[in-house]
């Protein structure tokens, strides 16, 4: 456990160093919510998908930037799920009071009648767009590649229609399924169905994270090590 | 009891014209001992006792080189291994059947052209790379100087050693502690400031550095001496004699001829079927 909480340690260190992209972090969702303010359901759309590209765009540079010293870092003894779980949890320790930042602006401004629907909506932002970062970055292993993509992703979820098929496609439709039953006040079916969307898409998406860092940090059938 | 400042000076003194005059390991740190003693204990002003300390060193080495060899620490087993490594890049063969044993106790210089496959070969001894055949045997830990520094330009040299120790099995402190060792031996005091803020030669040492943090058995350094200065080099290579003291196996890249006398075997890759040849010392 003292490997994993170092490896956060250094990612919370990295993260908060940048100061410009913490400030642009808390202000893209603001200038999206604020862009459509004049519309209730429209804004918190638009905040939730902010959310969402800025915490998956976070969560892929952030494997990039693992991804150069990692080989180092197993090399010195760190596993490679220890490296990846410690990522993720120093992601998650920024990511976490973000959302909850944004659902007190929501709730505070808006006080929607549904109000556990505007936490869910958020929390599901962090648990999707974490490993949606990072599966981008461990295949695609290039910034501006894994920042475009991200951009497209984020930009499609927000433009289409989440009653379509193609939406599904896409890792953000569980959260745009919450919203429309936090705004629009529609049955409990689209909770279930939102909650097993985000479950599918973590584990493929963590899943696919987990085979490509592992296969990239693999430990050598060529290289024996023995005791002294 | 420790000398003042004007003996402490002169000892530092002293330390970098003996290794201007190539003594260094054992015997270096044995003279620098013995007159820091002798001017501890009888109060003498060092340039009375000893004289300039370029002349005191000069002598010292011209009468170690009419001396019989000192012995090397008993070499032992191999704590690397390389057998029948082999290597093709895109048709390209770079390492045609590569064997290399270094044993604790013993420095081994890889060298050869540009191209040649050298920092292809320590990466399959890391295990970063795979081989098309061979295999490597590590007997004990490992550590590893990448040619490039892979360090993380938004943490401090202190915070790489915390993240690379806790890997290591040692405590934040302990890192911290025996990083700074490392650094002192190679003439750096860590500060404050951000990794991207350091010039490439101390990005190097930091490089350095990590690699040995832990006290590894086996060290693979690939031309880790990259934008050190004259003294700075002397010290990467002042370590690099430590360590093969301490019983270390330590393999180093290098382009530098002067240092290839010195060492215990040299793996030239740019000649036709490359083995190790042993070298007496």
């Amino acid at each position: 456990m003292s490997r994993v909480r170092a490896v956060a340690r250094a990612t919370v260190v990295d993260l908060l160093r940048r100061r410009t992209v913490v400030v642009l972090m808390v202000l893209v969702p603001l200038a999206f919510y604020a862009a459509r303010h004049d519309l209730e359901g429209q804004s918190i759309r638009f905040l939730a998908m902010g959310l969402a590209w800025s915490l998956s765009t976070l969560a892929a540079f952030a494997g990039l930037a693992g991804q150069e010293i990692d080989p180092r870092l197993r090399l010195s003894g760190f596993g490679a799920g220890e490296l990846l779980a410690g990522r993720v949890l120093g992601l998650s320790s920024f990511a976490l009071p973000l959302a909850g930042l944004y659902a007190a602006v929501v709730l505070v401004d808006r006080r929607p009648e549904r109000w556990a629907g505007i936490l869910l909506a958020l929390g599901l932002t962090v648990a999707v767009a974490l490993p949606v970062g990072l599966v981008v970055a461990a295949l695609l292993r290039r910034p501006l590649e894994s920042a475009m993509l991200l951009l497209v992703v984020a930009g499609l979820q927000m433009l289409l229609d989440p009653a379509g098929d193609a939406p599904r496609a896409l890792p953000f439709w569980s959260v745009r399924e919450v919203l429309t039953w936090t705004v629009d006040g529609t049955d409990g079916g689209y909770v279930r169905r939102a909650l097993l969307h985000a479950a599918v898409a973590v584990v493929v998406l963590g899943g696919t994270t987990v085979l490509a860092r592992a296969r990239s940090l693999r430990r050598r059938p060529h290289l024996r090590h023995s005791v002294v | 009891m420790s000398p003042d400042g004007a003996a402490a000076g002169w000892l530092d003194d002293l330390g970098r014209a003996l290794r201007r005059e190539n003594v260094d390991g054992w015997h270096h740190d044995q003279v620098l001992a013995e007159a820091r003693q002798h001017l501890a204990d009888s109060g003498e002003d060092p340039l009375v006792a000893f004289g300039p300390a370029v002349d005191y060193a000069r002598l010292l080495a011209g009468e170690l080189a009419g001396a019989p060899v000192t012995p090397p620490p008993s070499v032992g087993p191999a704590r690397l291994l390389v057998e029948g490594v082999v290597k093709t890049y895109r048709g390209r063969p770079v390492l045609t059947g590569v064997d290399l044993a270094v044993a604790g106790g013993e420095v081994a210089a890889v060298i050869g052209p540009n191209g040649v496959g050298k920092s292809t070969l320590l990466r399959i001894c890391a295990g970063l790379e795979s081989p098309d055949a061979g295999s490597v045997t590590v007997t004990g830990g490992l550590g590893y100087c990448p040619q490039r520094p892979a360090l993380v330009d938004l943490l401090r040299a202190e915070e790489h050693m915390e993240l690379v120790g806790a890997g290591r099995g040692l405590s934040r402190a302990e890192a911290r502690r025996h990083g700074a060792r490392l650094a002192a031996d190679l003439d750096w005091v860590p500060d404050r400031r951000l990794v991207g803020d350091l010039s490439g030669g101390t990005r190097q040492k930091l490089n350095v550095v990590l690699a040995a943090l832990g006290d590894p058995a086996v060290l693979l350094l690939d031309e880790p001496y990259q934008g050190f200065d004259g003294e700075s080099f002397l010290d990467f290579w002042e370590q690099v004699w430590h360590w093969r003291d301490e019983g270390r196996a330590v393999v180093v890249v290098t382009h530098r001829p002067e240092q290839l006398k010195r060492v215990d075997r040299v793996l030239d890759l740019g000649r036709e079927g490359a083995v190790a040849r042993r070298r007496s010392r």
